[in-house]
């Protein structure tokens, strides 16, 4: 029977496809096994008879759109500062830090105020926006930011360009690196 | 169904949206684009309409990510949504035959467009599944049957010619394929 099966393999897929094994039949009539074996074939051509259609790409682009794309987001490390770590835990007059990554740097200006700290820069190139805690602000063409805080523990923020996100840790978590 | 292999991928591409993951989210919508848009095309809708229908959908998935359980629950989903908004829409362009006119309550109607949503879905979501199975052949396989059964109608010559085979040699090997095919979809639940 097994071989009989085998045997009409082409008979059956004959008949999925709406022609005639007249010569598969009386197999057929006496074994269940190529009975299920036809009708999983008839459903597989049924469904394969549906048209299917790829989606323009525009009409793609515009679903992909619709969850906003996140900039990629990297945490600088300190690369290089105006003094030694050794006076790092007592700082108390101005100083700058070099911080990036692999690919970008950039130098940051902590000046010292009566009741605050100035914190200055320029971003790496055109295009980002400054983000604090509490405000967010467009950088001009010069890609130069400055605003206060009113300690070092709270000088943390972050440079966004769409692409990429760079994370500035306050200058204290930097200067522990 | 939704092969085992892509219902795992689509498991994790829909935890990565859950994130806010807008790579995967594209990658999600790139994978089921051909389920979802070939939807409105089979229900006649023009291109506009059709994408709309798919904005649509995809608008849903967004807001609906944690209630979409599983990869594998995924083709159906959105199958049935895309299904709901062609079946409003067509409502919409043949108002002007009535409720009353067709003696049936707004509830029936509903309650016949949800029937034949599920119904198309479940048919949209086979036809996907069968062309998955069959990107899954080896080429030999996955090239004849696609000339034969998933590409527009080619004469058995030029199929012949184009895979290098004799004609007399198509016959055998499509049953033969169409067996490998039929042992992947079984594999994966498709005859349920």
């Amino acid at each position: 029977m097994a071989r009989r099966c085998e045997e009409i393999l082409d008979e059956l897929v004959k008949l999925a496809e709406g022609g005639e094994a007249p010569d598969a039949a009386s197999h057929l009539a006496s074994c269940a096994s190529c009975q299920k074996r036809l009708t999983e074939f008839t459903q597989i051509l049924s469904a394969a008879q549906l048209p299917v259609f790829d989606a323009p790409t525009e009409v793609m682009m515009r679903a992909q759109s619709i969850m906003p794309t996140m900039p990629k987001r990297y945490t600088v490390r300190l690369l290089a500062s105006s003094f030694s770590q050794a006076g790092a835990r007592s700082v108390s007059q101005d100083f700058q830090l070099v911080v990036g990554t692999d690919e970008t740097s950039l130098r940051v200006m902590y000046l010292k105020g009566a009741d605050a700290w100035e914190v200055m820069g320029r971003a790496p190139s055109e295009g980002w926006t400054l983000l604090r805690d509490d405000f967010d602000e467009a950088l001009d063409e010069s890609g130069r930011f400055r605003f206060e805080a009113p300690d070092l523990g709270s000088t943390r923020f972050s440079l966004v360009n769409g692409e990429e996100r760079l994370e500035i840790p306050n200058a204290e978590e930097l200067l522990k690196e | 169904m939704a092969n085992l292999d892509v219902s795992r991928d689509w498991d994790r591409l829909l935890n990565r949206c859950r994130q806010a993951d807008s790579e995967a989210w594209n990658r999600l919508v790139e994978s089921t684009q051909a389920l979802v848009y070939s939807i409105p095309k089979r229900y006649g809708l023009g291109a506009d309409d059709a994408a709309d229908v798919f904005q649509t959908t995809f608008q849903a998935l967004y807001k609906n990510l944690d209630r979409v359980l599983s990869g594998q629950a995924l083709p159906k989903w959105l199958a049935v949504t895309a299904s709901r908004e062609c079946l409003r829409i067509k409502r919409i362009q043949s108002r002007t035959v009535g409720a009353e006119d067709l003696g049936l309550s707004l509830d029936e109607i509903v309650a016949n467009e949800e029937e034949t949503a599920e119904s198309d879905a479940v048919a949209a979501e086979s036809a996907d599944d069968v062309r998955r199975a069959v990107g899954s052949l080896q080429e030999r396989c996955r090239e004849l049957l696609t000339a034969l059964y998933l590409a527009d109608e080619t004469p058995y010559v030029e199929i012949a010619e184009r895979l290098g085979m004799p004609i007399g040699a198509i016959g055998p090997t499509r049953a033969r394929c169409l067996d490998k095919l039929r042992k992947i979809l079984e594999q994966g639940g498709f005859f349920g």
